[in-house]
């Protein structure tokens, strides 16, 4: 498992991904400043609690570019090897194909654990700069940056079976950039609907979408898994 | 004989939709053999070697990789084989040596031994090139280089010369051929071209929509291939009649008498009888068939004459 993992993080080498993982938390962070620049008494007076406020407002936009974050680099991890038919290749290979799947999924939730990592840091950059005060909720901040991956792994097991499993890119990035999109208005469907979870509104049973999000998650990385070893290699 | 087996399939079938690809196909290659996998487009080889390395599951049959069954587990087969399969997988945005790199982290051998394929397929001055800049035939000879990264002892290699010009083909048959000698590797090659099957291949299964219909050495396939010589005579039956009861083996084909045998004293033979006994001889011909009419006609069914091994 860990030489297949090292094979494909040198694979990885001159490709613009990890621009990607940056480029996520820094849109979100971003989008704040922009927000706070332009209406900063008005957001100040609707929350008395600046930082509380301040995780809100960036809470809205982790969940979609989360998702869209998730439906890119699992398409293009799998594109990898889709491009030249490699798959055909790494799986002559003594591999088990658990190991291979479980890689390709391993590294894109790393990629976003990093983004997620910078989410954390630069929250907490924009408040400071924003005078917030020295009394930073390290644990809210904490929670808003990695509970919403979390909460999100159903979500990434189905990307990345999608786009190792179908060729054509287009049916998982159409699925990928519809959960993203569905996400920003699910805040009242039914909390079986997975595309809700990664939002988590502060203070409204987080804990439960974790959990739910982490069980769910392995389920279908395992039905994903079961799917790709019984899959005839084109 | 068992222990020197390398593979062997038993009845190996392959459905898609109900429609049988390969149809109940028994190889048998055996150590240090070079075996030419022959057939037209879409006859079932890929799909054939597909399922001997593990990519597609037979939909019945069993497969014997080095005397052992494969079903359920192949990973002790597979690290013991090298393959290339149809078009050449590479990853564009790296170098050769990258890309060798990455199997060679899966495969876990000797960082040396990547210089060492890269010497024997002659890519050493293009190790640090990018694969996109890659010839054809250069992408063909590191898709070998990394079939050969892990010393395996049994090379399967698909359609290796699809594509290439006459001097890549001539490259890629030269190393082939030199596997067993030199490393005492044995080769599975497809190939859906005769000519190339007949300079490299020691032995040759012929398949023909998902059937073997021929399999052995090579010198009983080249052995149809033999010259017979025809006779156009007078009365073609009262001639036929009469060198049968004289012990001589001939058969009768469109009006003219063939002779199995060829050598010049027993043609004599043949003639003196005739002419003594007052049949007039029009016409003595050696035919000779190429390998490529021998493949056609077994290839086109085995009707037109009686030379197809009719196993199907």
């Amino acid at each position: 498992m860990l030489d297949i993992l090292q094979a494909d993080l040198l694979k990885l080498k001159r490709k613009w991904f990890w621009l990607l993982v940056f480029l996520g938390p820094f849109g979100v962070v971003s989008l704040q400043m922009v927000n706070y620049g332009v209406r900063y008494d008005w957001l100040i007076l609707q929350q008395p609690d600046v930082w509380l406020g301040l995780i809100q407002n960036i809470n809205m936009f982790v969940a979609p570019a989360l998702l869209l974050g998730m439906t890119i680099l699992a398409s293009q991890i799998a594109n990898i090897e889709h491009q030249q038919s490699s798959w055909k290749q790494l799986l002559s290979l003594p591999v088990r194909r658990r190991d291979v799947f479980s890689s390709k999924f391993v590294i894109v939730f790393f990629m976003l654990l990093l983004s997620c990592a910078l989410l954390f840091v630069g929250t907490i950059i924009l408040g400071v700069y924003l005078h917030f005060g020295d009394d930073i909720p390290l644990l809210l901040i904490f929670k808003n940056s990695f509970y919403p991956l979390l909460a999100g792994i159903p979500i990434l097991a189905i990307q990345v079976w999608l786009s190792i499993t179908i060729h054509n890119q287009a049916y998982s990035l159409s699925v990928g950039i519809l959960g993203s999109v569905c996400s920003m208005y699910a805040y009242y469907a039914p909390d079986w609907f997975i595309w809700k979870w990664p939002l988590l509104q502060a203070g409204q049973g987080q804990e439960k979408f974790l959990l739910a999000g982490i069980l769910a998650g392995s389920v279908i990385l395992l039905a994903g898994i079961i799917d790709f070893q019984r899959k005839d290699v084109k | 004989m068992k222990e020197h087996m390398i593979i062997q399939t038993t009845d190996l079938v392959k459905s898609f939709k109900e429609k049988a690809a390969v149809d109940g196909i028994n190889l048998s290659i055996q150590k240090g053999e070079i075996y030419g996998f022959l057939g037209p487009n879409g006859s079932g080889k890929t799909t054939t070697i597909r399922m001997l390395l593990g990519l597609m599951k037979p939909t019945s049959g069993a497969i014997e990789l080095f005397g052992n069954d494969v079903k359920g587990n192949n990973l002790h087969a597979l690290r013991k084989i090298g393959s290339l399969v149809e078009s050449p997988s590479y990853y564009a945005h790296l170098t050769g040596r990258e890309n060798l790199e990455a199997i060679r982290k899966i495969l876990r051998v000797q960082k040396s031994r990547i210089d060492e394929v890269l010497n024997i397929v002659g890519l050493t001055a293009d190790a640090n090139r990018y694969v996109k800049e890659y010839s054809l035939g250069m992408k063909q000879r590191l898709g070998i280089a990394a079939a050969l990264l892990g010393n395996p002892e049994l090379l399967i290699l698909d359609e290796p010369t699809n594509g290439l010009d006459p001097s890549g083909i001539h490259e890629i048959r030269d190393l082939i051929k030199n596997m067993p000698a030199r490393y005492g590797i044995t080769v599975l090659v497809s190939s859906h071209l005769l000519s190339e099957i007949d300079q490299m291949a020691s032995k040759v299964g012929i398949i023909l929509k998902g059937n073997l219909i021929f399999q052995d050495q090579i010198e009983v396939l080249r052995n149809k291939a033999k010259s017979q010589i025809k006779l156009r005579v007078q009365d073609t039956e009262r001639a036929r009649a009469l060198l049968l009861t004289k012990g001589i083996a001939v058969s009768q084909e469109n009006g003219a008498i063939y002779l199995e045998e060829n050598k010049d004293e027993h043609v004599t033979n043949v003639i003196r009888t005739l002419i003594h006994n007052d049949i007039s001889v029009y016409r003595v011909e050696e035919e000779r068939k190429s390998l490529e009419e021998i493949f056609l006609e077994l290839t086109s069914g085995g009707d037109l004459h009686h030379v197809g091994h009719s196993a199907s």
